[in-house]
């Protein structure tokens, strides 16, 4: 009877006369415990007293006057304006803050600035040698790529700085260990272990390298190894900014009754508040501002304040009546049986078009008759596989400062899309196009959760960007590391229940598989993610029949949103475990199945945009073959049946596909009138260095060296405002689709240029070539500028393309439905070039993703597990992918190492808990959500493969996502070769594993 | 239909984007008389700080928001000598003192991560407050003076074994479990006395039985001063080892200390410490006794079974049986086969 019926209880939240302490909340079936602040109220109001200090920061004295709350790294940051020590979580759980104090490393967050007082501080500012010169190990941060998104280099250089001046020549082992507190989630751990030895060593010249396929330097490794990268976070705009906090529910699911703000309004230094009811209507299920909660941290309404501290106090102030609802926990219990409450009223299950009934899936897609392919199997088998929440944790959070003038609108942002968030902004707050830039020049790292690309994202950008507009002040809101954790979108939690027949020769003769995902309170991405997880189980394996049917299922839990590999990990943890136990039935070695059964060129793919494309330049033999040779599969291989002992080793190995990004890019290339060549590349710099890689591609194609690329041409990125189009940066897509967008410019502008030449000369075309910025050929050698002044400027002809590559069709996330783009450039960048570039000689470029350019990869862990115990250590993971051609060496290697790592994290001690009685997370803090730190990632081996492919430029494709698919099935796989006993669900911690052996009957 | 109203209208605070402290004083005191005073004077309104990577955490987050900070840093001693340790020496000094115990030293080294350690202070790593979840969240738990447990009916994976009673939270700590195993004592100030008072290190931690909202047993006006380690025993030795699933910032899941005092072979006197399985540093009589009075290499697998005797899991922890006898097993061989 008890969920028969809607419980309703009024919450306040905020501020209670006369109530301190401990004081409960009856939230329906659950008591709360609410929080308690005596401490404010007893120092009354704003009145805080200031004491005066002197900090000893890089050998100077700083007097300054500050309260005695004010951490070192506040002080830091917002008082010296010393912003190369970088805010992480905030909670000494990071290390991104870490600085020196008296010589030793310390988390600057985690330390009363009045405590520093009387001691040496040192920051990344103050490691310079004389004159400004590099010390050696930013040196060799700089040549060995040591930084991806580089938000936690300054921290971790400072953890070096101290280790070698204590130890000069240390081992690995030494200096893992030394800078085991400074968490790197780009998992570029190798490159910076080897920049560290390569320092002690001394530092060598960096050998000659070429621009494509080498070790150029990157265009940002000196302002992310000296601190002078400005991130978001350190965005300081002269004029002031105000501070936002953002009110949030504590309830998983409950209606907003009444905001009441009068409290609010009589503190001193609150500039701004915004409610819910004020956000504009927006077509998706959710604004960025909720009147009704539907998850734990579902935003409400906010403030902006003179200071940080003053905003904390404002959102204490808010009086916040709140109905709750019976909250939404169990998917499959809705899809089976409804639920009297819905999260949304409309419809029980996501779909791309909205809420939907619930017999309706979000998507399938199905070739053949998978009910008789099943009937005539000789085996079948059924399995049920679990997944759980992910987080992304970028070391930086999420930030953003937002500035009116008149009806325009800037935002800094931490932002990987920053034309399609401009776009999207547009839409949120009914302005007109063209009316919001975002900068998001360096970000710390993305993953996927700082990808604004549809209305239904999260879009806290709004926040800031109503506050500014109602304060008249630029506005600034950065998250807390729980803001981040939870009330950020994350990864999907999905169940897969599999339905696979074979012939005893091991000829698959069909697979079905039914999806399920609770998408938390809002759909985000959890449509598209449905679609890109059934691609991920229909197209490795050769089998007679397909169907895939997935539910998008409304639950009051965090949000699903997109994750690197955009459900590839789910699917490809949920097939290639089914698979492995396949062959095991089949009484077959795993490698021998997959090298039997994979799906090869001139197989059909079944994509979502559908079954036209056929495979082709696929790697993924070669990459199981080398890839078993590395972890010597042949020599170690021994069935689970064979094994004894206390402490058992096993192999496992796993195999996918990754599509090579989807939709629209632009590129373009512009000549200025004076030689110089400016590439606006319209790419986030959320860490990967694509935008390096874009870069090297054009320069390549323009033939100028590394060294010319730095004096001659001015490179641009991750700004709506001054960069050509481009649809996200996300997907695998940064090479393989912006970069042949590029690559299209670059060959446009070549061409342009010897007509351009051939014009003035009398000579054929043909007879120039482009080298160092100059035309040469029939016996001249033109300057750019020379040739510029004598040719046509502003756009000439439509955007290079190659017919039968690059258009292809893209699916609509917004829609669900598929279309054939137009082979023109998109009015942004039409617009940029009428606005900057009219007097410059252009090349343009355009590509639409082609599906048959899939980037393939296999993975193979060696594990060794304690049969008494359940624990376990993953010793070596070997990962094989077919990028199609190398166009940066480090950054493909830095992909697949933190990819790895970042997998690893995925497949074996990352999981957001959510309580099953409240919704509220359980762990949400990085100590107890626990990313893989710098002592504990395995031996990794890359091998790379290059099968190229036509539609790729240089033949290049994605790469970025498919390492990270290696971790949870790879490990579960060389689990059950160890201990012979199977995980279903990840993350596979050692309770699963020691629940598995007591279940079997085999804990020692 | 039928509505249930709440009887008053009560607070919850969203504390989702609250990172930042809210107003206190520091108090910086010059002794540690002067510091115990402040404490006792400001009561519930004052909270102690020596290392602060703890606090400030909790602080910061406004889990609690005292308007004193007590800084410890100006009166506890940091001096380490083979006997004594000043409770503000940092994790760091302890791990890297040649004089110290194996155990402690061991002990020391594995503490979260180098920047903690190098600001962690012994006395609070050994004081340490629970990191159950449930309690530093929003639950309504016994430890937080509420009236329910949401851990054991939610995730456990982290809780006990031992020891527990209503509350099943584990004590944090990898020194105080090296510290315990190698029978070491506390100095304690207290107010009342004016002085400092010894009293044996493992009594002062606290079951639930004796009070479920504290991890210890001192008093608001008392403060860790030192901690005293016995006159060197003849043929001791010790080891400790901890499983976790990093090996940076992690807490244990499991850990184990020993020390033995070995007549050649023959253990003469052990103490077996268990770690991260009971709220408290929790002894291993039975395996101890096992281990008495025989030669060690003979009985390490009795040992081990014995260590887990009583041991009661919950729905996650299973696994914890299998670690404490996997570490209990690495800790006698070292102490069997000491490396040259």
């Amino acid at each position: 009877m008890d969920e028969s019926f809607s419980r309703r209880t009024f919450v306040k939240i905020g501020a209670a006369i006369g109530v301190t302490g401990v004081s409960l909340v009856k939230a329906g079936q659950h008591t709360l415990r609410a929080f308690s602040t005596p401490g404010a109220a007893d120092i009354g109001g704003n009145e805080i007293e200031k004491h005066p200090l002197t900090l000893q920061v890089n050998g100077k004295a700083y007097p300054l006057q500050l309260e005695d709350r004010r951490t070192l790294l506040l002080a830091l940051r917002d008082d010296l304006n010393l912003t190369g020590t970088k805010r992480g979580c905030n909670l000494g759980q990071c290390g991104a803050c870490t600085v020196l104090l008296d010589g030793d490393p310390v988390y600057s967050c985690l330390l009363l600035a009045r405590d520093a007082e009387g001691r040496q501080i040192t920051t990344i500012e103050g490691i310079a040698g004389a004159g400004g010169a590099l010390h050696p190990l930013q040196t060799a941060w700089v040549d060995k790529m040591a930084s991806q998104c580089g938000h936690c280099s300054p921290g971790m250089i400072m953890s070096a700085v101290a280790l070698l001046q204590e130890n000069a020549h240390p081992s690995e082992t030494e200096v893992r260990h030394a800078l085991g507190g400074n968490l790197c989630r780009c998992g570029n751990y190798p490159k910076e272990v080897e920049a560290v030895l390569a320092a002690a060593a001394g530092n060598g010249a960096k050998p000659e390298t070429p621009l494509i396929g080498g070790r150029a330097r990157t265009l940002d490794a000196f302002n992310k190894c000296t601190g002078t990268a400005n991130y978001t976070c350190d965005i300081r705009l002269p004029e002031g900014m105000l501070h936002a906090k953002v009110l949030r529910s504590p309830i998983a699911h409950a209606s907003v009754s009444n905001v009441d703000f009068s409290q609010v309004n009589k503190l001193p230094g609150v500039k701004a508040t915004v409610s819910w009811d004020e956000v504009p209507n927006n077509p998706t299920d959710r604004r960025f501002l909720n009147g009704k909660a539907r998850y734990v941290g579902d935003a409400i309404c906010a403030v902006a304040a003179e200071d940080l501290y003053t905003a904390q106090q404002a959102l204490e102030l808010i009086t916040l009546d709140l109905e709750e609802h019976k909250p939404v926990f169990d998917a499959e219990k809705v899809l089976r049986s409804g639920s009297d409450v819905k999260v949304h009223s409309n419809g029980e299950v996501a779909g791309f078009a909205g809420p939907q009934a619930r017999d309706k899936n979000t998507i399938q897609f199905a070739r053949g008759d998978i009910e008789k392919a099943l009937q005539e199997a000789e085996v079948r088998l059924e399995g049920r596989y679990v997944t759980q929440i992910q987080c992304h944790v970028p070391i930086e959070p999420h930030c953003v400062v937002a500035k009116w003038e008149g009806d325009k609108l800037t935002l800094w942002s931490s932002e990987q899309s920053p034309h399609n968030c401009a776009h999207v902004m547009e839409k949120a707050l009914k302005l007109a196009e063209g009316s919001v830039r975002v900068i998001a020049t360096n970000i710390g790292g993305g993953f996927g959760g700082k990808c604004t690309d549809n209305a239904g994202k999260n879009l806290y950008q709004g926040i800031a960007a109503m506050l500014a507009k109602k304060a008249g002040r630029a506005v600034r809101l950065e998250y807390t590391n729980k803001e981040l954790m939870f009330a950020e979108d994350t990864r999907n939690p999905m169940y897969f229940e599999m339905r696979v027949g074979a012939m005893k020769d091991g000829r698959i003769t069909g697979i079905d598989c039914r999806a399920v995902q609770p998408t938390g309170g809002y759909a985000s991405s959890g449509p598209p993610v449905c679609a890109v997880a059934g691609e991920g189980v229909m197209n490795t394996y050769r089998a007679g029949a397909l169907r895939y049917t997935a539910y998008s299922v409304y639950t009051n839990t965090p949000v699903g949103g997109e994750l690197r590999g955009f459900g590839h990990p789910q699917a490809v943890f949920a097939l290639e475990t089914h698979m492995d136990k396949l062959a095991d039935k089949l009484g077959l070695d795993p490698l021998d199945f997959r090298l039997q059964q994979h799906l090869q060129d001139g197989d059909k793919l079944l994509t979502v945009e559908g079954e036209a494309s056929m495979i082709r330049n696929s790697g993924l033999r070669e990459c199981l073959e080398r890839g078993a040779a590395a972890i010597q599969w042949r020599e170690k291989w021994q069935h689970p049946s064979k094994k004894t002992g206390r402490v058992r080793r096993g192999l496992g190995v796993r195999m996918s596909q990754e599509h090579s990004g989807r939709d629209v890019s632009n590129g373009l290339i512009a000549i200025r009138p004076d030689g110089r060549v400016v590439v606006p590349i319209g790419y986030g710099n959320l860490g990967t260095q694509s935008h390096s890689g874009i870069a090297f591609i054009v320069a390549d194609a323009l033939g100028f060296s590394r060294a010319e690329m730095d004096t001659m041409i001015e490179f641009r990125w991750a700004d709506s405002g001054t960069t050509a189009w481009d649809f996200v940066s996300d997907a695998s897509r940064g090479i393989h689709c912006l970069g042949k967008a590029f690559h299209n410019a670059a060959l446009d502008l070549r061409q342009k240029l010897a007509e351009a030449a051939a014009a003035m000369t009398g000579a054929n075309a043909s007879a120039f070539s482009v080298k160092g910025g100059r035309v040469v050929g029939a016996g001249r050698n033109l300057s750019f500028s020379e040739v510029v002044a004598k040719a046509p400027r502003g756009i000439q002809s439509p955007p290079v393309f190659n017919a039968a590559q690059d258009v292809n069709k893209i699916l609509n996330e917004d829609t669900g439905q598929v279309l054939t783009p137009e082979p023109k450039l998109h009015p942004r960048t039409v617009a940029l070039i009428e606005r900057e570039f009219k007097d410059c000689l252009i090349g343009t470029g355009f590509y639409a993703y082609n599906p048959a350019a899939k980037g393939w990869g296999a993975g193979f862990a060696e594990v060794e597990v304690d049969m008494e115990s359940g624990r376990y250590r993953v010793l070596q993971l070997v990962m094989a992918h077919d990028v199609g051609k190398i166009i940066h060496l480090d950054g493909v290697e830095a992909q697949i190492h933190g990819g790895g790592i970042f997998g690893l994290g995925y497949g074996t001690t990352e999981e957001l808990l959510v309580d099953p009685h409240s919704g509220i997370p359980v762990n949400p803090a990085l100590q107890w959500y626990r990313p893989v730190t710098m002592v504990d990632y395995p031996l990794i081996t890359s091998v790379i493969v290059e099968k190229p492919d036509p539609a790729g430029p240089l033949g290049a494709k994605g790469m970025g996502e498919n390492p990270v698919f290696t971790g949870a099935p790879a490990v579960a796989n060389a689990i059950f070769n160890a201990a012979g006993v199977r995980i279903d669900e990840i993350p596979l911690t050692w309770t699963r594993v020691n629940d598995a052996l007591r279940h079997a009957g085999r804990l020692l | 239909m039928s509505f249930f109203f709440a009887a008053s209208r009560l607070t919850a605070k969203s504390q989702i984007g609250i990172d930042e402290p809210a107003s206190f004083r520091l108090l910086q005191p010059t002794t540690l008389e002067e510091a115990a005073r402040m404490l006792e004077q400001h009561g519930a309104a004052a909270v102690a700080l020596a290392g602060g990577c703890d606090i400030l955490e909790k602080i910061k987050t406004q889990w609690i928001a005292p308007s004193f900070v007590v800084n410890l840093k100006p009166v506890l001693s940091k001096e380490i000598t083979a006997q004594k340790i000043g409770a503000g020496a940092t994790v760091a000094q302890v791990a890297k003192s040649p004089l110290l115990p194996t155990a402690l030293r061991q002990a020391a080294i594995k503490v979260a991560t180098p920047q903690i350690r190098n600001v962690g202070t012994l006395g609070g790593n050994i004081l340490q407050d629970s990191r159950c979840p449930y309690y530093r969240g929003p639950w309504h738990c016994y430890r937080a003076g509420g009236l329910t447990c949401d851990a054991v009916r939610g995730f456990t994976h982290e809780h006990a074994l031992f020891g527990g009673e209503r509350c099943f939270t584990v004590t944090p700590s990898d020194t105080a479990v090296a510290l315990v195993a190698l029978d070491a004592q506390a100095d304690v100030f207290s107010l009342k006395g004016k002085a400092v008072e010894r009293r044996l290190l493992g009594d002062i931690f606290a079951l639930p039985a004796y009070d479920i909202t504290r991890m210890h047993k001192l008093l608001p006006h008392e403060v860790l001063a030192d901690v005293v380690l016995p006159a060197p025993k003849p043929g001791a030795r010790s080891a400790f080892r901890k499983a976790a699933m990093r090996e940076a910032w992690d807490f244990a899941l499991a850990s184990v200390a020993v020390e033995c005092e070995m007549d050649g072979d023959t253990c003469r006197e052990v103490r077996v410490v268990l770690g991260a399985v009971a709220p408290v540093p929790w002894r291993a009589t039975d395996a101890e006794n096992i281990l008495r009075g025989g030669k060690i290499k003979d009985r390490i697998e009795e040992a081990v079974r014995a260590s887990v005797n009583g041991a009661e899991a919950l729905p996650h922890n299973h696994y914890k049986i299998g670690l404490i006898k996997n570490l209990l097993r690495e800790c006698l061989e070292e102490i069997a086969q000491p490396k040259a």
